[in-house]
């Protein structure tokens, strides 16, 4: 099954025809914002939580609010994309993606105990805010960028 | 050249693997709404895949109706990585 090389327009227009493909998918069945929100607002939540629990206080409580919407919207927006005929992937199998996660996480895990570390070591009271702030806004841009997590949504 | 592909070559099962190549699993029905063509089309395209073990395909019933939902092996996304990285250094080689 040999085939002659593809001249260089021909191999452009596959890889057009590829990505068009792919950010066709990517961008027309991407969840309702009132979908995505509160998935970024409950992760922020719970960091802020983590930030200022000391002890049991109300704070801890937070946290597990923010577990619980955080689960239940992750689990609807899987469900939205279920009905339009999309399984999305949690863990992404291509290596580019699993690299971009490996970061992505390491921030996450550096907001989620700077925001502790900065108030009850150092005393910066806003840490928590604008910590989880920033968590939650990187969460957003996220979905935005791999609303499937797999492959990147380009800027037209 | 090394990493072409010609099973995934052809257009429509190009665009098959790369809609693939973005999620877990698709639906039978999107993947034909996307290309636009007909079911023994569509078909057809996917038995070649399923062939050459590049896809599997699960029949699921969902609220009664059966569903063929359609993915991308470990073996198949190999290949459609191959085959891309094979177009972008035909454009540029160097």
């Amino acid at each position: 099954m040999t085939e002659p090389t593809p001249s260089t327009s021909q191999a452009k227009d596959a890889l057009g025809a590829i990505r068009d493909s792919q950010q066709t998918l990517l961008t027309e069945y991407t969840p309702s914002v009132l979908i995505r929100l509160p998935i970024c607002v409950s992760f922020a939540a719970i960091l802020f939580g983590y930030g200022m629990t000391e002890h049991e206080n109300n704070w801890a409580l937070a946290i597990w609010v923010g577990a619980v919407y955080f689960i239940l919207f992750t689990a609807l927006y899987a469900y939205s994309y279920r009905l339009q005929g999309i399984k999305i992937r949690f863990f992404p199998r291509s290596g580019k993606s699993e690299k971009t996660n490996i970061y992505i996480g390491l921030v996450f895990a550096l907001l989620s105990l700077g925001s502790r570390y900065l108030r009850t070591e150092l005393g910066i009271e806003l840490a928590p805010h604008i910590c989880s702030f920033a968590a939650g806004a990187l969460f957003f841009w996220l979905q935005s960028k791999f609303p499937t997590g797999e492959i990147q949504v380009e800027d037209k | 050249m090394a990493g072409l592909d010609p099973i995934i070559h052809a257009p429509n099962r190009l665009k098959i693997c790369a809609m693939l190549a973005t999620s877990a699993e698709l639906e039978f029905r999107l993947i034909k709404g996307q290309l636009d063509v007909s079911d023994s089309v569509l078909s057809k395209q996917l038995k070649t895949l399923e062939d050459a073990e590049y896809i599997q395909t699960k029949k699921r019933t969902q609220n009664g109706r059966p569903r063929t939902w359609i993915s991308l092996t470990k073996k198949g996304l190999r290949a459609f990585e191959s085959h891309v990285l094979a177009l972008k250094q035909i454009i540029a080689p160097n």
